[in-house]
């Protein structure tokens, strides 16, 4: 068996009860389902380099997304990102039983995707894992290393600017633009 | 009442869904991502992956320590403080005393780790983690290894680094990497001359093919 294999299995016995879990993350705060992919194959591999120094096993999971956090605003940071990426990636259409209501589902979700994207990344990074992972404020604050009264900001905030894009929606004047690299950067 | 993003995201939710990969393929990135990583890491960024400089500032001996291997990692994507505070978080966690000092150009990333502690020195590996492209460690030729065997001033150690760091020092290595053929001996000889041309006579210069040693034995003569 070599190195990688033997890496590779460690890894596979932690990461395979949680593998979707944070994929779907890495997915959700991305702007694409394909930026969303190479998020999380790269935050794979650099858990597989941290495995060596997680004494605590029970606490891979919070480092997965953590990992995933890192990558994420990593590349959120890289200056030529916004300029390859496009939030207005169309997906595969979601499955669903009805069929005749793919599409209106397909733009809705794209208009999720949409919204959060005008997010800076550490509040979509919460808002995501509070609304649709269904963690608790303590179980962010752990993830994003940050504080718990930092995190509860971090959700009023993203509300807030949730609030303004879909109040936009319906007036376009009150929209608000896309978190800027700056933006990104203070993270 | 519902948030006006509700059923948004429950679309989101669903849809993000659709064909996951499973973990087969992440298995067949992983694997097939170690496997190239060096090759790919030389392809995509040769300058930095010879930039790395260490610098073990305090290390009065060059014995060989017989302690277990301390492992860090660099993200060099990272800005210099970004990389200041992950590499002491990364000592702390190991349980090792050091100041660590980063600087980083768009070319070239600078890490000195000042500390007394001798499990440092020979027992520490570095690994260079790039996004996308692998991890290279500065054992397998990424950087230069500097070792102190006497003791210099803040000044000296200034001079010192300033002339690791200088073009010609890291051009000499460079050229070298991207040569077909080594050699060793004659590369060693220029370096040496170049750190004498900085003062540093009495150095001893290491070149394997898994790292460039520097072991400076004595301060600079004026």
């Amino acid at each position: 068996m070599t190195d990688a294999t033997h890496n590779w299995d460690e890894l596979a016995d932690l990461l395979g009860p949680i593998h979707d879990d944070v994929q779907l993350f890495a997915r959700r705060i991305a702007r694409s389902t394909a930026e969303g992919d190479d998020v999380f194959q790269e935050a794979v591999l650099r858990a597989s380099r941290k495995l060596g120094g997680l004494r605590d096993r029970s606490r891979c999971k919070s480092l997965m997304y953590s990992v995933v956090v890192s990558v994420h605003r990593t590349r959120c940071r890289r200056s030529f990102w916004k300029r390859w990426v496009s939030s207005d990636e169309r997906g595969p259409d979601p499955v669903g039983d009805d069929g005749s209501r793919w599409a209106d589902e397909s733009a809705s979700a794209r208009r999720a995707t949409a919204a959060l994207a005008t997010l800076e990344p550490p509040q979509r990074e919460a808002i995501v894992l509070f609304e649709l992972h269904g963690y608790s404020i303590d179980e962010i604050a752990e993830i994003q290393s940050a504080s718990v009264s930092s995190v509860k900001s971090r959700l009023v905030r993203g509300r807030d600017r949730l609030r303004v894009f879909y109040t936009g929606l319906e007036q376009p004047a009150l929209l608000p633009k896309p978190a800027t690299a700056e933006e990104v950067c203070r993270g | 009442m519902a948030d006006p993003w509700t059923e948004d995201f429950t679309a989101l939710g669903t849809a993000s869904r659709s064909q996951l990969r499973p973990m087969a393929a992440t298995r067949a990135h992983v694997l097939s991502h170690q496997e190239t990583s060096k090759m790919r890491f030389f392809t995509n960024r040769p300058v930095l992956a010879l930039l790395l400089v260490l610098a073990f500032v305090g290390v009065a001996s060059g014995a060989a320590y017989a302690v277990n291997r301390v492992f860090l990692s660099v993200d060099p994507d990272m800005t210099a403080p970004e990389i200041e505070q992950d590499v002491q978080a990364q000592l702390d966690q190991a349980g090792i005393k050091g100041t660590v000092h980063a600087d980083k150009s768009d070319d070239k990333i600078q890490i000195a780790i000042k500390s007394d502690d001798e499990r440092l020195g020979s027992d520490l590996d570095v690994d260079v983690d790039v996004p996308n492209a692998g991890v290279i460690t500065d054992r397998q030729g990424a950087g230069v290894r500097m070792e102190l065997a006497t003791v210099l001033t803040d000044a000296q150690q200034k001079q010192l680094m300033d002339a690791i760091t200088g073009k010609v020092f890291t051009d000499l290595i460079i050229a070298d990497k991207m040569a077909d053929h080594h050699d060793t001996a004659a590369l060693a000889t220029a370096l040496a001359r170049e750190l004498a041309s900085h003062g540093f006579k009495d150095v001893a210069i290491d070149i394997q093919p898994t790292a460039t040693t520097v072991r400076v034995n004595a301060p600079p003569v004026e």
